[in-house]
């Protein structure tokens, strides 16, 4: 199915003129609707003659875009975050929850939900629902890392172990403070799990913007290094790789980034499993074309599917996690049938 | 030159190497013989720099190893282990390339002529853009093998350097045995020093300038093929009766399992086993 053409001529380029296409596709749908020419018009005024308040401007600047540019942002960080996954674990089924990242986060939010009545000036602020989630995935897979973390040296394997374990033991606790929550709670806590882009605005699509630089230069910079990685450790450390440096790169920049998207908007699964394999059918293993390909994909996908989470049932909305996930399901079993039948 | 001297070794309190002296010289081939569990796969891990000895020193070019910058050492030191442990659909070509990684600013077009020039001599250049997960096992070898060429690219310029061979023959045809053991001797030739574990003593006997045994983890005999290779010694290692046949025109050294006179069920292909040993191409 690769093209040989792709590694000669990178392929992924063509991806910039889709998300654009889409970017522009996801401004115009939603419950009110407008024509892309008026949305161009929007942009040609706002350009020339500075800030407009009419209807379309105000729905179109302060609604849809950030919530547009969130998404594509989220989509690419999400992606990246399941290419480090996968380089570091060498293994196409990782994801980033696989090391307690989305269940730690949950919990934390769940934890924060539930106890903001108890602290009303501190858990109430509406920063410290993310931050805490932030804080809560972090601090599950530093957790993990350094349980694993053995003779100066990470096993991957004891890490994936732990991280099964690590979400077990955070998902009976997200039950136990369902139990303990009452209707509100319990419908805040259920919402947040499922993951929305509407929560979106101007600033916190500037922060994820200006934050996710770090990562994705960080990762282009490591993408030989990622490339030899996936030959195996004991040949990438005879190839002058360091090795249980790269690991800990791989860990803390997809923290980074995953840990953001999650404590802005949720979980919203399987991005981060099925849109590197997409790419790695599409334009090659080799994380030259992967890392771009992969951000580029994630930015397409996220606010496509947003588009139908937000027309589906208008005015109302669907959670986009439950999309992706409905989304991302039937492609894992299929990647799994793929497998087995290839092994 | 890469030298052990005094190096011991231990894993889980089990003592697995202990008083291991040897120099690696540039421009020879060091072959290391010995039984299953011998020790010797450890010995790569060690030269690899995949494990650390618990006493002694290993030194590179009188610097010891593990001083030495990991991608310095990774541009003089190249290692092509046992298994080749492959998951991801890289082509042939790409994982040939990874071997610039630790390479300084090199020109794609001096790339693509390394890169080129390894593929032809492990014969894999037709199978290019082939995925890796799809070769054979031996195929797979000899592509690893072009990877630590490429990697090597500026040793051999330099003519010195080390290549480290763990097993190479093994899944291999008899021609591509044949030009692996022609491959080793070439990059003998540019000057490196060229390290490899073999279980067939014919191959050892022609390829090495230096020969090994390691038995229980220690180093029992060092020096020629002559001075190594005696019937008798091979014999209580293997604990299966050798004998060294000398055939005009050939190599000298030739050891050959010999027929098992008292064997109490017939076995016809033992029998031929001096024979089959004559098959086998030599240079």
């Amino acid at each position: 199915m690769r093209l040989h053409f792709v590694s000669k001529y990178p392929g992924w380029w063509l991806l910039i003129p889709l998300l654009i296409c889409t970017l522009f596709l996801a401004l115009s749908v939603g419950a009110y609707p407008l024509h892309p020419a008026k949305v161009a018009d929007v942009f040609r005024r706002v350009l020339f003659q500075g800030s407009q308040t009419d209807i379309d401007a105000v729905v179109l600047l302060s609604i849809r875009l950030p919530r547009v540019l969130f998404g594509a942002l989220a989509g690419a960080g999400l992606a990246l975050g399941g290419v480090c996954m996968q380089t570091l674990f060498r293994n196409p089924l990782a994801d980033p929850g696989l090391m307690g990242l989305s269940s730690g986060a949950a919990l934390a939010a769940a934890a924060v939900t539930l106890f903001s009545s108890a602290a009303p000036t501190l858990l109430a602020h509406p920063l410290s629902m993310p931050l805490s989630a932030f804080i809560g995935g972090l601090a599950i897979t530093s957790l993990v890392y350094r349980i694993s973390h053995q003779s100066g040296k990470v096993r991957v394997d004891a890490m994936l172990l732990m991280g099964i374990a690590m979400n077990a033991l955070c998902g009976a606790l997200i039950g136990l403070l369902l139990v303990m929550a009452d209707d509100a709670q319990l419908r805040n806590i259920t919402f947040w799990s499922f993951g929305s882009l509407g929560r979106a605005d101007l600033k916190s699509t500037a922060l994820l913007g200006g934050i996710m630089l770090l990562p994705v230069w960080g990762i282009w910079r490591i993408r030989d290094a990622m490339n030899v990685l996936l030959i195996g450790e004991a040949d990438a450390a005879s190839m002058g790789v360091q090795v249980e440096k790269l690991k800990f790169c791989l860990v803390t920049l997809s923290c980074l980034m995953v840990g953001l998207v999650v404590a802005m908007a949720g979980l919203i699964g399987f991005v981060g499993l099925v849109i590197p394999h997409i790419a790695r059918i599409l334009f090659g293993v080799s994380h030259q074309s992967l890392v771009p390909s992969s951000v580029l994909l994630g930015a397409i996908f996220l606010p496509l599917v947003d588009i139908f989470c937000r027309t589906a049932v208008a005015p109302s909305e669907l959670p986009i996690g439950m999309m992706t996930a409905l989304l991302g399901t039937p492609f894992f079993i299929f990647l799994l049938l793929r497998t087995r039948s290839v092994a | 030159m890469m030298v052990l001297q005094n190096i011991q070794v231990s894993r889980s309190k089990r003592c697995i190497l202990s008083a291991i002296n040897l120099k690696l010289t540039p421009g020879e081939v060091t072959i290391v013989i010995g039984v299953n569990g011998a020790g010797k796969s450890s010995l790569v891990r060690l030269l690899s720099g995949e494990w650390q000895p618990d006493a002694g020193n290993i030194s590179w070019q009188g610097t010891p190893l593990s001083s030495a910058p990991p991608l310095d050492m990774a541009r003089s030191r190249a290692v092509v282990n046992q298994q080749a442990d492959l998951r991801f659909d890289f082509t042939v070509r790409e994982v040939v390339e990874m071997g610039r990684f630790p390479l300084r600013q090199t020109s794609p077009a001096q790339l693509e002529l390394s890169i080129d020039t390894a593929l032809e001599e492990v014969d894999l250049l037709r199978h290019a853009h082939k995925k890796c997960t799809r070769l054979s096992g031996g195929e797979q070898k000899r592509m690893l093998l072009a990877r630590a060429m490429v990697q090597l690219t500026e040793a051999r310029t330099a003519g010195e350097g080390v290549l480290i061979l763990d097993e190479p023959t093994a899944h291999l045809d008899l021609r591509h045995q044949e030009l692996l053991l022609q491959s080793m001797r070439n990059r003998a030739a540019e000057g490196l020093a060229v390290f490899a574990v073999l279980h067939d003593l014919n191959h050892a006997a022609r390829v090495a300038d230096q020969l090994v045994i390691v038995h229980h983890g220690c180093i029992l005999k060092s020096g020629t093929v002559d001075d190594v290779m005696d019937p008798e010694l091979l014999s209580g290692i293997y604990g299966i009766p050798l004998e060294r046949v000398d055939t005009p025109g050939h190599c000298p050294n030739w050891i050959s399992p010999a027929p098992q006179k008292k064997s109490s069920i017939p076995n016809p292909n033992l029998q031929n086993n001096h024979e089959k040993h004559l098959l086998i191409p030599t240079p």
